[in-house]
């Protein structure tokens, strides 16, 4: 026969999640309120001083030994770097303007060019013009070449002093 | 309930991976090499397909960790997002500083490094103009170099980038109070920013270590938790060092005297003047971000002549990697971005002097 009041098993496993939840809300609640506290700051402000100060105549006597022996520091190469920079920054300010003056060139030139586009348009229409013109001069010379030459048939013509005049018809 | 021989190896695989041992590969998206000087680098994402959008983007991320934030995973890749929407994209990878960029200052990183970064993607894409996305200090830096360099400049989508420097939060009372943070100091005594100088970010939420820890324990059977989980890890704990120059003119010119909202910064002499920024800008804030909240990005909402602003209920990371960021936020942004594409018109690149190249036809007023 089964028993319905069969003591259970606790859950361990339960419990000890509940103990460990706890825990660790309990352990941020109280890093919150230690970071968020004056005394915290305070003493982190007074031990990056002792050692900003510490690594500082660390440096200091590091960068006199290296003048001692006459050899640059790293100061010195940083200050050349930043002057190289600074040389840099000239380059890219010629290349901005040089960038604009050939934007201001290049659309200049494209007016120009449209210019004398429209003029070249006019010469070539001249031009065509003036060959109409040349075709009809040479009509009009080649017809009056014509007419001159039917006059010249009814003259009459010089035979060395011995003008013998035809007779007209 | 799980045996104890069960438990006993999932706590050393949790140990395993607690350990930093285990590494998921991140930033896969393929890209090509356009520009390199010294360290600096303009890469060129790989597309599939050709680039329907005309006008090419060019991202630029913070000074303080790797941009592989931007393409950590393949379903989590603000890259694959933009590519996708038919984008020619450009990423500027700042690599990672060392002594010799100590006095490189937001004169070197903007004028030289930006603005050529500007020009070699004009010329590589063959447009007269990009579009600038900026994210977190790269916005603020991209928005500045927009209001002294405008020609070049479409629009900007800028992504929990900081404006306006007072706030309650813990990182604006930390960093925004010269007592308690000197920058000049640090860089006196180490040259640049080193990287235990931002760890000041992971204090931040010293307590949601352990919640994240136990997280992990509970999920260890969802592979795609774990490797999600690895590789946020990753990119947290890729720090790098920050130019000393750039570091205290920043902290000194934005986070202490908040100078960008009232147009008092300076920059090799000339004045950064946000109202300056003529083309659309998109600025997308993370309503639950605790480094840069809110009320730090929305007053550039009043300053930009054309901005419009988005909120999602995100932090800072979650903008870029959350799910449900790729799911709702990005579409909009990108179906923002689509509207400001050129319709009407002739996109004429000319590459090199005296050359003229036609890209492409397409439809659209030209600005």
């Amino acid at each position: 026969m089964t028993s319905t009041n069969a003591p259970t098993m606790p859950d361990f496993e339960a419990a000890w999640k509940q103990w460990r939840d706890l825990s660790v809300e309990g352990w941020s609640k109280m890093a919150r309120q230690m970071v968020e506290g004056e005394m915290f700051t305070s003493a982190m402000g007074a031990s990056l001083d002792w050692y900003l100060t510490m690594h500082k105549g660390l440096r200091q006597g590091a960068a006199a030994y290296l003048e001692m022996l006459d050899m640059p520091t790293r100061d010195d190469l940083a200050r050349i770097a930043t002057q190289i920079g600074s040389a840099e920054m000239r380059v890219i300010d010629c290349e901005e303007r040089l960038d604009l003056l050939e934007a201001v060139k290049v659309d200049s030139l494209q007016v120009r060019v449209s210019e004398l586009e429209a003029r070249a348009a006019r010469i070539f229409e001249l031009e065509d013009e003036m060959a109409a013109r040349l075709a009809e001069i040479r009509e009009n010379q080649a017809r009056l070449d014509a007419a001159l030459a039917a006059v010249n048939q009814n003259v009459p013509t010089v035979n060395k002093g011995n003008i013998t005049r035809r007779k007209k018809s | 309930m799980k045996t104890p021989i069960e438990e006993a190896t999932r706590t050393y695989k949790w140990l395993g991976l607690m350990s930093g041992q285990s590494r998921v590969p991140i930033a896969q998206t393929a890209r090509t090499l356009v520009y390199s000087r010294d360290r600096i680098q303009l890469f060129k994402y790989v597309r599939e397909t050709p680039a329907t959008k005309p006008v090419p983007v060019l991202m630029i991320y913070s000074l303080i960790n790797r941009p592989t934030i931007l393409d950590l995973l393949p379903e989590r890749s603000v890259v694959q997002q933009f590519l996708a929407a038919g984008h020619e994209v450009y990423l500027l990878d700042w690599g990672v500083p060392d002594g010799l960029d100590r006095y490189a200052g937001l004169d070197i990183y903007l004028n030289l490094h930006v603005r050529t970064a500007v020009r070699k993607t004009c010329q590589d894409a063959g447009s007269e103009k990009v579009t600038l996305f900026g994210y977190c200090m790269g916005g603020t830096m991209a928005a500045m170099y927009a209001a002294l360099h405008p020609r070049r400049i479409h629009s900007m989508i800028l992504l929990g980038a900081p404006f306006s420097f007072r706030s309650e939060q813990l990182l604006y009372r930390w960093g925004g109070n010269p007592a308690t943070l000197d920058p000049d100091k640090i860089v006196d005594a180490c040259g640049n920013a080193p990287t235990w100088a931002f760890e000041g970010f992971t204090m931040l939420k010293l307590d949601q270590k352990a919640p994240r820890a136990v997280a992990l324990y509970d999920n260890l059977h969802r592979p795609e938790y774990v490797r999600s989980h690895l590789a946020m890890e990753q990119w947290i704990g890729e720090n790098i060092p920050m130019a000393g120059a750039v570091y205290s003119e920043f902290i000194k010119g934005c986070f202490q005297g908040n100078r960008l909202m009232d147009s008092t910064m300076y920059i090799a002499g000339r004045r950064v003047d946000l109202s300056a920024v003529k083309c659309p800008v998109l600025l997308v804030m993370g309503e639950a971000d605790h480094l840069v909240p809110p009320e730090t990005t929305s007053p550039a909402a009043e300053v930009f002549p054309q901005a419009t602003a988005i909120r999602f209920k995100s932090g800072h990371i979650g903008l870029s990697v959350s799910s449900a960021a790729h799911r709702k936020l990005w579409p909009d942004v990108l179906a923002w971005l689509a509207l400001q594409q050129p319709q009407i018109g002739l996109i004429v690149a000319r590459d090199t002097p005296g050359s003229v190249r036609r890209s492409c036809l397409c439809r659209g007023p030209l600005s």
